[in-house]
């Protein structure tokens, strides 16, 4: 199921050098007889470390393009290196043990499996890599990494909206991903819950880690670096913000 | 993912709705109780054959004269089967090895003022050896290392040698309780005693016996009774020529068919027995082996088991079918999980795993289920097969393979649907 050699996984990439690399990528989707492309072509290119937002109104392609950079799809046309390593081109299997190991999530849901505790939530891409790692300690770890040791065993149902995504955050870390995906992260939340997760993806970017975030927000976009907008499926400005 | 962490996981998901699951289990349950009863009736068909006959060898052709129904009297079809018959059957059909012949009947047996009413048995040389190969008696006290074999049936002198058979010696084998009911403990070797009207001499003496089957302990006599030389008997004992039982024995227990055939055609030529109008010959003696005797009462089960095996075909196909639409129903309600599961990283064949699992151990569970379903309901089976139903130890795994096998067989198609969902469209799922 999983191969051996390629790149060699888990190396972290040094800060300022390249992660991803991606020219040209566009996405279409055939709809019946007639193809809607929902990206028509867009170059992005993050470097190690930084927290990058991407914004624009509904069906713009921002989700697209998160989804085709975290290997859940694959481009039309295009160009992606991810850590140097072509993955425009890999099969469902490859694109999964990627997602495994090198990226982490964040959705607008949280996406967490009901019946399951936190704790298990957490460790969830953990039991999914081959060999025996303490999967529960690296768990518990990610958890008080977001602040949320005491409410390991609680259920997605026994916690508030901003503790399930916290929850999320800390699944998204556990495999120590190369980079931090995360689709519309305060969607779901009130403000001041949104604020809340926005101060831990500033920390966790302070620590060291980096981030793409998918917003339509404006207050949501000033916590990163710099913005990607995006408008019909293309990148039409890139804005630098002063971080303080 | 680990094959444990894989197995969690799909014991919570059949544990997530018991009752569907149990419901679902039901046709495998009754499908793996079927096959149990219905190879427990087989089992129980040739149980039945060892016990009730088990004084017929798989390597004997028992001979007996037909006897055909007449205005409501059963008559003699021909001729009977007398002690030449058996007499000269080795030497006209190569393929048998020896033949056993006896005939029986009442008799007042007398020494000095000693009377016992027994039965006496007319036999051959052979007599011991197919009192061995009956099985029906075992010898009471046998410690000896080496097997028990025909000869040690004899606890004092000797039996009769085949010269001694052929010219009618007038001497006779007492059982073991006959000896000492007449003897009274004293030595009755070289003693004559009379067998109704006709003396003999005591050449010999069983050890004592006991019935091989245990129900019958206290209520057979094996140890009452006196051999004689079969022409001996045959001369002395009937008013006219007896019918005699013949066992032939083959050689080889796989040319036996070819042996009835052999045997026959000597019996047509002695007893000139002529074709009827279809050019059928009108036989006035039947055979019977242990095969036949078999193939009667598996004959007599088969329509049950028929039956019973219809129902398992049927039940385990419906409860295959119950396990795909309720798996078809699970992967289309955790779509959601599904797509959380692919997000971070599980493999394809990691969620066909684990789907597949899910319904393998949702019929494991039936079939456990149908196992003691099936060791119960053997005794109803029973009673309504005139209480032959024995539990066929091979049948419990067979059982729980097959049910293995439907929940894979029928599992497989909603656990490659599961794994073939777009992340990205699961994820979407509402």
């Amino acid at each position: 199921m999983h191969r051996k050699g390629g790149v060699q996984l888990n190396a972290p990439t040094p800060a300022g050098a390249a992660l991803i690399v991606a020219e040209g990528l566009a996405r279409d989707y055939h709809l019946g007889s007639t193809t809607v492309q929902a990206l028509r072509g867009v170059d992005v290119r993050i470097t190690a470390g930084e927290f990058v937002a991407l914004m624009g109104p509904s069906g713009c392609g921002k989700s697209t393009l998160l989804y085709l950079l975290g290997c859940l799809d694959t481009p039309s046309r295009g160009t992606y290196r991810l850590e140097g390593r072509d993955v425009a081109h890999l099969g469902a299997a490859e694109r999964a043990r990627l997602r495994n190991r090198r990226l982490g999530f964040v959705f607008q849901s949280f996406y967490l499996l009901p019946g399951f505790s936190a704790l298990e939530n957490v460790a969830l891409p953990l039991i999914y890599q081959r060999g025996r790692q303490p999967v529960n300690e690296r768990a518990a770890a990610a958890l008080e990494r977001v602040g949320l040791a005491g409410r390991a065993a609680h259920r997605p149902n026994e916690l508030s909206g901003g503790e399930r995504q916290r929850v999320a955050i800390a699944r998204a870390l556990v495999n120590q991903p190369a980079i931090l995906l995360a689709d519309e992260p305060t969607g779901n939340l009130d403000s001041a819950t949104g604020a809340e997760v926005m101060g831990l993806f500033r920390e966790l970017w302070q620590g060291g880690l980096t981030i793409l975030l998918v917003t339509h927000d404006a207050q949501v976009a000033a916590y990163a670096q710099r913005t990607l907008h995006l408008r019909d499926g293309r990148v039409v400005r890139e804005e630098r913000h002063d971080l303080h | 993912m680990t094959f444990i962490n894989l197995l969690r996981t799909a014991w919570r998901g059949a544990l997530a709705n018991k009752l569907r699951a149990a419901l679902t289990m039901l046709g495998i349950v009754i499908g793996v109780d079927s096959v149990i009863v219905m190879l427990a009736l087989g089992n129980g068909a040739r149980a039945a054959v060892d016990t009730n006959f088990r004084w017929l060898g798989s390597d004997e052709v028992r001979i007996s004269e037909r006897q055909v129904n007449q205005n409501g009297q059963l008559v003699l079809a021909g001729k009977l089967l007398v002690y030449e018959d058996g007499l000269g059957l080795p030497a006209a059909v190569p393929l048998v090895d020896w033949v056993d012949m006896s005939v029986g009947g009442p008799a007042r047996v007398r020494y000095g003022r000693n009377v016992s009413n027994l039965i006496f048995q007319g036999v051959t040389a052979d007599g011991l050896r197919s009192l061995l190969s009956s099985g029906q008696v075992e010898p009471a006290h046998w410690a000896a290392e080496r097997p028990f074999t025909a000869p040690d049936f004899i606890g004092e002198g000797r039996f009769f040698t085949p010269a001694e058979v052929l010219e009618g010696a007038d001497e006779c084998v007492l059982g073991w309780q006959t000896a000492n009911d007449l003897f009274e403990g004293d030595n009755p070797l070289g003693d004559t005693i009379w067998v109704n009207r006709s003396p003999c001499t005591v050449i010999g003496v069983l050890i004592e016996l006991v019935p091989s089957d245990p129900t019958q302990r206290y209520t057979s006599q094996v140890n009452a009774g006196v051999y004689l030389p079969i022409s001996t008997a045959v001369k002395d004992q009937f008013a006219s020529e007896p019918a005699v039982q013949i066992g032939a024995h083959v050689k080889d227990t796989n040319q036996i068919r070819q042996a009835q055939a052999a045997i026959a055609t000597y019996l047509r030529g002695r007893h000139a027995v002529e074709k009827d109008e279809h050019g059928n010959f009108k036989d006035d003696f039947d055979m019977t082996t242990r095969d036949d005797v078999l193939g009667a009462q598996l004959a007599a089960a088969r329509t049950f088991s028929l039956l019973l095996a219809a129902m398992a075909v049927v039940s385990l196909v419906v409860g295959g079918i119950g396990i795909m639409n309720v798996m078809l129903v699970s992967v289309s309600e955790r779509t959601r999980e599904i797509g959380i599961r692919l997000a971070v990283g599980a493999q394809p064949l990691d969620v066909v795993t684990q789907f597949l699992l899910e319904s393998v151990l949702i019929s494991a569970a039936g079939g456990v289920a149908g196992g003691v379903a099936g060791i119960l309901t053997i005794p109803l089976a029973a009673s309504l097969n005139q209480g032959v139903a024995v539990l066929e130890p091979g049948s419990i795994p067979l059982a729980l393979g097959v049910a293995l096998l439907t929940g894979i067989v029928f599992g497989i198609y909603p656990a490659l649907r599961a794994a073939r969902l777009d992340p990205i469209e699961a994820l979407r799922y509402e």
